[in-house]
């Protein structure tokens, strides 16, 4: 019988499994995508396909990013599992209290040069994603091998 | 929480890396608990004493703290 998609993530609780990861190769082809994908970003391009092009190097940033995020470690147990864990922990909260933060820097930083016409606005999409992964492999990186 | 692997690791004479092999973790993970920087799950905790051949008891101890 097909199981519902609540009694399966129930069994996957209950099994103490962690997050779906990748091998760990993935780790080297994530950062062979999102590097040059970032720098690609500084490059201009004529014409129409402007936008696209930007899109798609966002897009491939984000991927690979991902990817290198969730690759496995070579040497993959519990403590590293923990750390994981936290570090998203940390990259999830530290990115929504600078969104959050953002819009009244910005009022406070206009305010301070006189200039009235500023947008209350936090991080688009893309850049709401890189900051969120970047912290986390950052965070991760840090104390894999100091804790 | 303290705890006496790295003295029973010393009458076993053992290293770091002998242990980490017997448990199947990483030897960094060793010495984090060892330095009271990581404390182990119970299925860990339970593998280093059956190792060791102690109680779990002898090998993490309680503080008042805690």
């Amino acid at each position: 019988m097909k199981k519902s998609i609540f009694e399966q993530l129930w069994n996957f609780e209950m099994k103490k499994n962690v997050l779906f990861l990748l091998p760990n190769y993935f780790k080297f082809s994530g950062l062979g995508i999102a590097v040059p994908s970032f720098l690609a970003m500084f490059f201009e391009v004529s014409g129409a396909r402007q936008d696209f092009y930007l899109s798609m190097t966002e897009h491939l940033t984000i991927l690979g990013l991902l990817m290198f995020t969730l690759a496995k470690e070579k040497e993959e147990d519990e403590r590293i599992r923990d750390l994981r864990y936290r570090a998203f922990a940390f990259a999830v909260v530290a990115i929504l209290v600078v969104q959050v933060l953002l819009p009244f820097f910005i009022i406070m930083v206009a305010w301070l040069i006189g200039n009235h016409k500023f947008h209350f606005t936090g991080f688009d999409v893309y850049m709401f994603m890189l900051i969120l992964l970047v912290a986390q492999a950052a965070y991760f990186h840090k104390f894999k091998k100091e804790l | 929480m303290t705890n006496t692997v790295h003295v029973q690791r010393a009458i076993h004479r053992m290293t770091q890396a002998d242990l980490s092999e017997l448990i199947g973790v990483s030897r960094q993970t060793i010495n984090s608990i060892e330095n009271n920087r990581y404390v182990p799950s119970t299925i860990l905790a339970l593998k280093v004493a059956r190792v060791f051949n102690v109680p779990v008891e002898t090998l993490f101890v309680l503080e008042e703290h805690d």
